[in-house]
């Protein structure tokens, strides 16, 4: 597997997780289960959880431009991947929970987030370090 | 033996001043019987009592109970009050004819919420109370019947119902309300007969929202008005029945 491909199966397992958060908080607020500024704050809340870990991406991409050719080793990927899958699940399987359960508040979700994300960043900022800032 | 003595007096004092909680049970000659009292706290850290008492005076039509106002010489009634002690007189500004005074016997888990001054709208209802019967009696029964439990008080010789938060029905699903009645008593007086005065506090929240909020949509708003006619209408209808 080239590093391309990794990257590209990692990206998209962030911005697919980010996509199927953004779309939970729409589809509460079309269904006018929340205000308008709760949506505007949960918004702000999830863009603020995946700016960490998208702007490593990002600013992976960008940096390097030729290393399509270069293979990685496949135990590093999954581990990277399977670390990913674990996180992100941890905050998207929040945001579908949020949506799907009928007693589930702004606030226990806030909560849920709030004591979640930062000591969980260590299971994709290693691997996404890795994958995307790793120069050679 | 002199301090024994003086301990024995105070007991006894005690004893005929205050009817026990263990003394639950109406006295022989007592006409007020305190069923309980149950102390709670408002977020803001007041304290209130919740009494619950019946009483009897015979020979009478009427008394005036401090804090809740003129009503029939028997009933009973249970509501919210700052001071545990219950006061019976003759008259408004009369002779005391009985007094009940227990201490709590039970304590409230949650807090009892009662809306703030601010809460309620600008929009009242003032009503010509032109029947015989006794407007609190009238008021109590219409909210009995919604099991709206309320605080009683007098501010400057108007008495004052002011009920907790209950739910509003008849409302979307993605909408929770809830809505609180202030009762006034004379308000004031419209050709020597007296008014009536009744304002609602509403709050509102989507169903996935924490927060209570007080500015009301079309929906909550047309249903806290509603409520506010038929609990008018009732209060009207029930005391030209009872003419």
């Amino acid at each position: 597997m080239t590093i391309g491909v990794a990257r590209g199966i990692l990206l998209s397992t962030f911005i697919i997780s980010f996509l199927i958060g953004a779309g939970s908080i729409f589809q509460v607020f079309v269904k006018s289960k929340i205000y308008s500024d709760s949506m505007s704050s949960m918004l702000l809340k999830l863009l603020s959880i995946y700016s960490a870990p998208l702007a490593v991406i990002i600013g992976g991409i960008f940096a390097q431009r030729n290393t399509q050719i270069r293979s990685v080793h496949t135990i590093a990927f999954w581990s990277a991947f399977i670390l990913s899958a674990i996180w992100n699940i941890l905050i998207v399987g929040r945001f579908l929970l949020f949506t799907l359960t009928a007693d589930d508040t702004v606030g226990a979700l806030t909560s849920y987030l709030n004591a979640l994300v930062p000591p969980s960043y260590f299971l994709v900022m290693g691997g996404l370090s890795y994958f995307f800032a790793k120069q050679k | 033996m002199c301090a024994k003595l003086k301990i024995a007096m105070l007991c006894w004092i005690s004893f005929t001043l205050f009817i026990t909680p263990e003394a639950g049970a109406q006295k022989a000659g007592t006409p007020i019987k305190v069923n309980t009292v149950a102390k709670g706290n408002t977020p803001q850290g007041m304290t209130l009592y919740k009494v619950d008492y019946s009483y009897e005076f015979k020979g009478r039509d009427s008394v005036f109970i401090k804090g809740l106002g003129s009503v029939p010489a028997k009933g009973q009634f249970v509501y919210l009050t700052q001071d545990p002690k219950v006061e019976f007189l003759d008259s408004a500004g009369g002779h005391v004819i009985g007094v009940a005074y227990t201490l709590p016997t039970y304590s409230f888990l949650s807090p009892i919420e009662l809306p703030s001054e601010d809460a309620f709208t600008k929009v009242a209802r003032d009503e010509l109370w032109e029947c015989s019967a006794s407007f609190q009696e009238m008021a109590i029964k219409a909210l009995n019947k919604r099991s709206l439990l309320y605080q009683s008080y007098e501010r400057d010789q108007v008495s004052c119902l002011l009920t907790t938060y209950t739910s509003l029905k008849e409302l979307p699903d993605f909408l929770c309300a809830q809505i609180a009645l202030r009762l006034t008593y004379p308000y004031r007086t419209k050709d020597a007969k007296p008014l009536f005065r009744v304002q609602f506090a509403a709050r509102e929240r989507r169903i996935k929202e924490d927060k209570w909020r007080r500015e009301l949509c079309d929906e909550v708003q047309k249903v806290s008005n509603k409520y506010l006619d038929e609990f008018v209408g009732e209060v009207i209808v029930t005391g030209r029945g009872k003419k």
